[in-house]
């Protein structure tokens, strides 16, 4: 009894002596294999971005002379109408599509984990297939499919002798459309990440409460529920920041329109930068952009911190 | 498992039926187009599917592949794909190494930086990397676009790489070398890679079918149609007004999305390790 608190305070010491110095001294090699990949990022993503800033404060031509003009270009972007619109329909976007792949993706994976393991993988294979298509592959096979003279769903309206509808440039169907669009093709990721949690929870569980006599409500709110928690926050986190990105599937399906009432912010910060030919307006409008995502990436890397699995 | 009664398991096959209608509808509609003759697709009375009244025909794909540039473009999409995977590994497997087995001081935090890589809107850095580009003489050139992609498709891979080593290889196997006397380099080299192989290929897999469909960085560093890959090159077929021979454009969106979604379907249960286990 007396030794104890000896050898752990040895254990204690020799702990800390492990810290900084020999760590360095054990795996400064480490610091040589990450080096081309962060030079990789330095050229095309660190570097870009604070010059992007740079470019802010100018007006940027490029190979030219780089007027300094203050904060005009941010004036400019916070007294555009179409700015705020765009941001308000962004968020609108973003929050739609985000809700839908959730609950949808989740849905999806409480079926799937209902499969026998070996139907389950061509099943899933399958059922996730929308994932896997280029999102700009993604904007046609919608556009056709939901195009007003020989669309899918025109079709069966001129079965059924109806009036066609134009999905993608009538009233608030563009809207509609962009959102189904969107949700189809990403729904399989949350699917993904609620399929691998509970996959992860242990049957045991299960029979121990079905034994108990825990009827399939209660199993599902007090086992299943628990273990899904995590995910959800990681499933919003992720895919919020990946939404706001999303650029290719709308940029195809409608670019913005009809006139610019379907205008992403991604889409708009686009159109300023290589249509209107301003770099230094776009990069204003991207910061918009990126002070939302990187929202919710903190938030993410929040969640995660205490996980063993990162589940990007 | 929350299903025992038959009653239920009938209820999770007809909800999943639904599922697989959703999931392949859009596919079926376009693959189906892509099997008519041209008149059909754009009449009004256009077969529900490509077996009616033997309309089936394969003439889209030997259009499509002999008067119009997809061979071009296709190839285009094979080098770049090969290329930026084949860069992005070179780097991205020692890279991955480091972050799941050495831990040098710092490795956390600069593994959360290549996390907001992945997180962050491209399209927003596409405005900055232009002027780069541009200053570099890298613009409308396959390497630039080789480039691009490699950087941006690093982050996954480091990603699902430092996944691999960090849970599939046992942490005997490094100090069994060590104390034989090899060096960090050496034990990587000799003892993890060769351990590694599939984890390797099935994370080639995935940057590949990234690059293949990457839209942005080809649409905007590149102009000239001799670059183009075949994602790119469809945006252009359908806003130019030109083509309007709906089954060729459809029969060259199924060869674009034909590899992706066989490859990940087919793979699925090695990819299912790093994206998190299904």
């Amino acid at each position: 009894m007396a030794q104890e608190p000896a050898s752990t305070t040895r254990a204690e010491q020799y702990l800390e002596e492990r810290t900084l110095r020999d760590r360095l001294e054990e795996n400064w090699v480490g610091y040589l294999f990450i080096l081309p990949v962060f030079i990789m990022f330095t050229l095309l993503f660190y570097y870009p971005i604070l010059r992007g800033i740079r470019i802010t404060f100018t007006r940027y031509s490029l190979g030219g002379e780089n007027v300094f003009v203050g904060l005009e270009n941010y004036m400019w972007v916070l007294t555009n109408d179409l700015f705020f619109y765009s941001v308000g329909w962004t968020l609108v976007f973003v929050f739609a599509t985000t809700l839908l792949q959730l609950v949808i993706g989740l849905f999806v994976a409480l079926l799937l984990h209902e499969l026998a393991t070996r139907h389950r993988q061509w099943v899933a294979a399958i059922v996730m297939s929308p994932y896997f298509a280029a999102p700009v592959a993604s904007g046609v096979l919608w556009f056709w499919f939901l195009h007003p003279d020989f669309g899918f769903i025109t079709r069966i309206f001129v079965e059924f002798q109806m009036a066609p509808i134009y999905f993608l440039t009538e009233g608030i169907w563009p809207y509609v459309s962009l959102i189904v669009a969107q949700t189809w093709h990403d729904y399989a990721y949350a699917a993904l990440i609620y399929g691998a949690a509970l996959q992860s929870i242990p049957t045991a569980q299960y029979e121990a409460a079905a034994i108990e006599g825990a009827d399939r409500l209660r199993r599902f709110r007090d086992i299943t529920l628990p273990h899904l928690l995590t995910p959800t926050i990681i499933i919003l986190a992720i895919r919020t920041a990946y939404n706001i990105s999303e650029f290719a599937q709308p940029f195809q399906l409608t670019g913005g329109g009809p006139g610019t009432q379907t205008m992403l912010l991604s889409i708009l910060t686009y159109q300023v930068a290589f249509v209107n030919l301003n770099f230094s307006r776009a990069y204003v409008i991207g910061l918009a952009m990126m002070l939302i995502s990187m929202t919710a990436a903190t938030v993410y890397v929040l969640s995660i911190r205490t996980e063993d699995e990162l589940y990007i | 498992m929350l299903t025992s009664s038959r009653r239920s398991k009938f209820l999770v096959y007809g909800l999943l039926a639904i599922v697989i209608a959703v999931a392949l509808l859009p596919y079926y509609w376009v693959i189906r187009t892509s099997l008519l003759p041209n008149l059909a697709t754009a009449s009004l009375n256009s077969p529900w599917t490509p077996f009616e009244g033997g309309l089936l025909t394969f003439e889209p794909y030997i259009t499509m592949w002999n008067n119009y540039d997809f061979p071009l473009y296709f190839r285009n999409s094979i080098i770049v794909s090969l290329a930026s995977t084949a860069l992005a590994l070179v780097f991205g497997i020692p890279g991955a190494y480091a972050f799941a087995r050495l831990d040098f001081p710092g490795r956390q935090i600069l593994f959360y930086t290549v996390v907001f890589t992945i997180m962050f809107p491209w399209i927003v850095i596409t405005v900055p990397v232009y002027g780069v580009f541009y200053e570099l003489n890298l613009l409308n050139t396959m390497y630039g676009i080789i480039i691009a992609l490699a950087i941006f498709i690093q982050p996954v891979v480091i990603w699902l790489l430092q996944g691999f080593f960090r849970q599939g290889i046992p942490e005997n196997i490094e100090e069994a070398a060590l104390i034989d006397g090899t060096t960090e380099l050496g034990a990587f080299l000799r003892v993890v890679l060769p351990l590694s192989m599939p984890a390797v290929a099935a994370t080639a897999l995935f940057a590949f079918l990234s690059a293949w469909n990457n839209f942005l960085w080809v649409f905007i560093l590149t102009s000239d149609q001799q670059y183009r890959t075949a994602t790119v090159a469809i945006y252009y077929v359908l806003a130019s007004d030109v083509l309007r021979e709906w089954n060729i454009l459809m029969a060259a969106v199924v060869l674009l999305v034909l590899p992706p979604v066989l490859f990940y379907g087919i793979s699925n249960r090695y990819v299912g390790e790093g994206l998190g286990g299904v």
